[in-house]
């Protein structure tokens, strides 16, 4: 078989993708396989039942003296990417969160737009982190 | 945890809903028509435009009011040239505030849920209490 420059650069790239999917399914496998797996589940439940109890209240401080939200800070960075993948859905309760989780995060951002500016931001953030967590 | 539990006077008749759910802004916020931010005396990423203490109480809601021109009133009767914002209480302690529309209905933001409009007292119970602190200003 007669490679050309193109055909080349493609079959490098199938081989690339099927690497990457091998890779990722490995990945995900092991994923399933740890206590990182559960963390997520948990995550999610204890996050969906934190919102259901504080949904009516405009109180911070009634959102973070649930036991559900110290639990989640106690499962530490784990609870990082669940956190993210929520944030849209419940923005006010991710971002005490994640802020409580990662101390060191310390956005910017225009008072007024407040929630929304830093939702971008922990977007942007966990973007330039890939699953790096 | 269902909708009738929390606010027990709530019926099909005497609400409406007029937005989808958005946890990006709070009744307090929507007091004031703003639907970015959450308002309350509280640390990042909460919003208070003034200085405070920390402490939701009648002073610092007043004063936070009275930054955007509005006085305590004992008046709630609708007047097309005045808008009034009614601010509720349950044990003392503030939960929740709407504004006036018209002769019937107010508009709130049902904390991280949906804004509707209602009739004053369609809110009071056991989630906000009642509304017993009202604020205007001439438009």
């Amino acid at each position: 078989m007669v490679l050309t420059s193109e055909s080349r650069f493609e079959t490098n790239s199938n081989t690339f993708n099927s690497f990457s999917r091998i890779r990722n399914q490995i990945a995900s496998y092991s994923v399933s396989r740890s206590s990182g797996f559960t963390n997520t589940i948990n995550t999610e439940k204890l996050l969906t039942q934190l919102f259901v109890d504080t949904r009516y209240t405009s109180d911070p401080s009634e959102i973070s003296s649930h036991p559900n939200f110290t639990l989640i800070i106690s499962q530490g960075k784990s609870a990082n990417p669940e956190l993210l993948e929520q944030i849209n859905e419940y923005p006010m309760i991710c971002c005490l969160l994640l802020q409580r989780i990662n101390p060191d995060n310390q956005f910017e951002v225009s008072p007024m737009g407040g929630l929304r500016d830093l939702v971008s931001k922990w977007k942007e953030w966990a973007k330039s982190k890939n699953d790096d967590f | 945890m269902t909708i009738s539990s929390q606010f027990p006077l709530l019926t099909k008749s005497n609400h409406v809903i007029t937005s989808p759910k958005d946890q990006s802004y709070n009744c307090i916020a929507w007091s004031l028509k703003f639907n970015a931010c959450w308002f309350w005396p509280s640390a990042f990423p909460a919003y208070w435009p003034i200085p405070h203490n920390g402490q939701a109480t009648l002073a610092t809601f007043s004063a936070m009011y009275a930054h955007y021109g509005y006085t305590l009133t004992a008046s709630f009767t609708y007047q097309p040239n005045f808008a009034r914002i009614a601010v509720y209480v349950l044990n003392g302690k503030i939960t929740h505030a709407a504004y006036q529309v018209n002769e019937v209905m107010w508009a709130s933001k049902l904390g991280s849920e949906e804004d509707i409009l209602h009739e004053l007292h369609a809110l009071d119970g056991p989630t906000y209490g009642q509304p017993l602190h009202f604020f205007e200003k001439l438009v």
